[in-house]
């Protein structure tokens, strides 16, 4: 069993060594200086991949604060609003899981059909930033009501036997005391919003144009290496380099990440 | 002190609209749907075949194809992940054990498409666009979370029982085998279930490797096509009938991960109380 | 730590809502929508018109020739782009314009030597009833047949032309658009496709390793295209809503204008000489 499991891992190993090497090898040549700032040419098959960039920042930040009140809220509710109906609070949670685990292709539909056709924001990196909300929240909620739950009860119930309002003691001392929690939780959903594809290519588009508002559409860095590997001709280098932004990207993310849970509580 | 009521308010408020989201969404999909349900091609969604410029939308090739590839690619999958799970867990050493953290959680953090350029060049060349090839990319995408999944869960076995079971005089690999694995086997089987609603809701990475074709998957060099290619390559072009038609065809990969999810969430808790 | 996070976002916070702002006031913001065939030469276009005039902003979305006329009926887009011929209906409100010509070629890899197809030919391939090119007088290798996905007006023009039903078509791999269709092509030296003739011979110019096959005893071209004598041809349409307004009719004369053919033959489509708008139907 020994042999089988360490074959087991050696496989895993050489799949993800050839992959990360394989990804540089063929991408960081097409690297130039400023490639992270310059503006997109001939579709993507020149230039850098500056507008990118931009897209990726704003539509991932734009999902965040519209999802972090209500990712918030739920944790509060289900936490401390909800703390003697276990049921109901399970109910909450379950509902949660069910919507992370929902496939994000489908919601970049409901995205497009609703924010795109209904509401008449087309492609638009508002639109992505919504249907992006939508898919971060559960991912958000769950973190922030672990977060909120591993604070112990007796905290709270000692600050109001000293009279302090249960409101206070939730923003002035539970919230503070869950901070790092929450914080990679937030660290988490962040990595999650970066890799997304399906959900921002039926939603933000595909343009490489710097947007000029949050109106116009933009293709984000995945959506960027997507549509250079799949529509645009020639373009595979350039994928391969634009993967290699991203994978920097999500290594950085998991990093911060790893250091945050080594952190004392 | 008096309470601070409009903060409760508020963060009731958000948390009820966050929490409709998921029924929502479902609703959503039925309702744009549902003139599709009640209109003349609602039958043709048994067919065996999915050809929309011709009216005819059969599910039964998307499905089939879903499934074909997710089911096969946990397969694949279920070795390398476990495997490498027990080697982190009762074989490996700290460095070792760090660094198979490691390269799973690069693996994890991997965008899907990233993974399709891969296929692209590593494994379309010898598959061909086929059902092979998206297994084989599928199972590398869901990896990383059927491993550690399953290396939380082996983990969560007791120390004791394990030291019990060297005392009466068991091998370390009946050990593992004949305690710890079935110990934790609610837990990788929660896990398994999770992978899997994972890789049915996998999209593009598939969508580059698969072939893309409706047809049956009746082997795996057959091209194929998942409900969730189809609403990649339809959704833009798609109008009226054949649009409500894709909103069906989500609110069935919805559901598939959902009883998947749950399958998954039901499994972890009886591993729980064991 | 708080009050430095708050801090830290209340700048990209501001920045944030300051993009909000629609900068770009309605008037100019012109929306085209329609066949992504057609979108290239849109996209150009606007490049050269948004440099001119910097207040100007022109959005290219596809959609395909569909939603182009959908979009454009509804008054949903400002002009719509449409890769064939409009039905009676679908005309009904909108005024089309005749921008170009194009043609539906068959590309196989270069290093193919099968270079010329008869109808029987091409239909076998696609109903599956010829499966190696060694029967087509190539070398022996089982066909990679090419197809595009339902809903394209390039399948559309294909099957119409080739009087074949969708469902009976067999095929090993499905595309969307037709950049997909020339990449696959160019990677697989056994495939088979049809894409548009601009975007094949645009793409063989430059060195992708396709080529375009022989039909009808014609090689598609922009020139066999422009002279008709190849055929599997198509004319490029403009939609608009109604009379063409100001940034619409600066569109189109620019097509009709020696920097509209130019931008045309690089595509390599056939430009047409006309500058009026047709008469509505």
């Amino acid at each position: 069993m020994r042999l089988a499991s360490q074959l087991a891992s050696g496989i895993l190993i050489a799949f993800v060594a050839l992959l990360t090497l394989d990804l540089f090898v063929r991408g960081a040549p097409e690297w130039s200086a400023g490639y992270l700032f310059a503006p997109v040419r001939e579709g993507g098959t020149d230039g850098g991949i500056g507008p990118i960039v931009f897209s990726t920042l704003f539509v991932t930040f734009l999902a965040t604060a519209i999802a972090l009140p209500f990712a918030l809220g739920a944790a509060i509710l289900s936490n401390e609003i909800l703390m003697h109906s276990p049921r109901l609070a399970g109910a909450i949670l379950r509902s949660f899981e069910t919507l992370a685990s929902a496939p994000s292709v489908a919601l970049g539909l409901v995205g497009w059909t609703l924010f795109g056709r209904i509401f008449g924001l087309g492609f638009s990196l508002l639109s992505g930033g919504l249907t992006l909300a939508i898919m971060l929240v559960p991912i958000l909620a769950v973190a922030f009501h672990a977060g909120l739950a591993a604070v112990p009860r007796a905290l709270r119930a000692q600050s109001q036997a000293l009279g302090v309002s249960r409101w206070t003691t939730l923003v002035r001392l539970v919230i503070p005391a869950a901070w790092p929690a929450l914080f990679a939780g937030l660290v988490l959903a962040l990595g999650r919003a970066t890799a997304e594809t399906a959900v921002l290519m039926l939603t933000s588009g595909i343009s490489t144009r710097m947007p000029q508002d949050a109106f116009d559409p933009g293709a984000t860095l995945a959506v960027h290496v997507y549509q250079l590997a799949r529509n645009v001709p020639g373009g595979e280098p350039r994928a391969y380099a634009a993967a290699c932004a991203l994978l920097v990207i999500n290594v950085a993310v998991h990093l911060s990440l790893a250091r945050l849970r080594k952190e004392p509580a | 002190m008096r309470e601070f009521a409009p903060g409760w308010a508020a963060a009731a408020l958000l948390g009820v609209a966050a929490a409709l989201l998921a029924p929502g969404l479902l609703l959503f999909l039925l309702f744009e749907g549902f003139a599709f349900l009640t209109g003349p091609s609602a039958a043709t969604l048994l067919a065996r075949e999915w050809h929309p410029i011709e009216g005819v939308f059969g599910l039964l090739p998307l499905v089939a194809g879903t499934l074909a590839t997710s089911l096969l690619a946990l397969l694949l999958a279920f070795p390398i992940s476990l495997g490498t799970a027990l080697h982190a867990r009762f074989f490996a050493g700290k460095r070792v054990r760090d660094l198979l953290e490691a390269v799973l959680g690069v693996l994890g953090g991997m965008p899907s498409v990233v993974l399709g350029l891969f296929g692209t060049f590593w494994i379309l060349p010898h598959l061909g666009p086929s059902l092979g090839s998206g297994v084989v990319v599928l199972a590398l995408m869901i990896t990383p979370t059927l491993a550690l999944l399953s290396l939380g869960a082996l983990r969560q076995v007791p120390e004791e029982l394990l030291i019990d079971g060297a005392r009466l005089g068991l091998r370390r690999e009946q050990v593992i085998l004949r305690l710890a694995l079935v110990r934790a086997r609610p837990g990788i089987l929660a896990a398994a279930a999770l992978a899997l609603s994972r890789a049915l809701g996998e999209a593009l990475a598939v969508e580059m490797v698969c072939g893309n074709v409706p047809n049956l998957p009746t082997g795996l060099t057959v091209p194929v096509r998942t409900l969730t290619t189809t609403l990649v390559q339809e959704f833009e072009y798609a109008r009226e009938t054949h649009a409500q038609g894709l909103h069906l065809v989500a609110l069935t990969v919805v559901l598939l991960a959902t009883l998947a999810c749950g399958l998954g969430q039901k499994l972890a808790r009886r591993g729980g109380t064991a | 730590m708080k009050k430095s996070v708050l801090l830290l976002g209340a700048l990209p916070a501001a920045a944030a809502i300051y993009f909000f702002l629609p900068r770009t006031e309605a008037a100019s913001r012109y929306l085209i929508t329609g066949s992504s065939t057609v979108a290239p030469i849109l996209q150009q276009v606007a490049a050269v018109l948004e440099e001119r005039d910097p207040g100007l902003r022109i959005e290219v979305e596809t959609g395909g020739s569909g939603r182009g006329i959908k979009d454009a009926q509804g008054k949903l887009s400002d002009a719509g782009m449409s890769s064939r011929e409009l039905s009676a209906d679908e005309a009904r409100g909108i005024h089309p314009v005749p921008i170009a010509h194009d043609g539906i070629a068959l590309i196989v890899h270069a290093s193919n030597p099968v270079t010329e197809l008869t109808t029987e030919q091409v239909t076998g391939i696609y109903l599956g009833t010829i499966t190696d090119w060694s029967d087509l007088g190539g070398a022996p290798g089982k066909i990679t047949v090419i197809n595009k996905a339902e809903g394209r007006s390039t399948l559309e023009g294909f099957l119409a032309h080739f009087k074949l039903k969708a469902s009976d078509v067999e095929a090993d791999v499905i595309v969307g658009d037709n950049a997909q269709g020339v990449r696959l092509v160019a990677g697989d030296q056994r495939a088979i496709g049809y894409v548009s003739i601009g975007e094949a011979q645009r793409s063989a110019e430059t060195g992708t390793p396709i080529k375009l096959v022989r039909y009808g005893g014609v090689q598609p071209s922009i020139a066999t295209v422009a002279d008709g004598s190849y055929p599997i041809r198509r004319t490029l349409f403009l939609l608009f809503p109604a009379e063409p307004d100001a940034i619409g009719q600066r569109i189109l004369d620019l097509l009709a204008a020696d920097e509209g053919r130019g931008i045309l033959e690089g595509l390599n489509f056939v430009p047409l000489g006309t500058r009026k708008a047709a008469a509505p139907q």
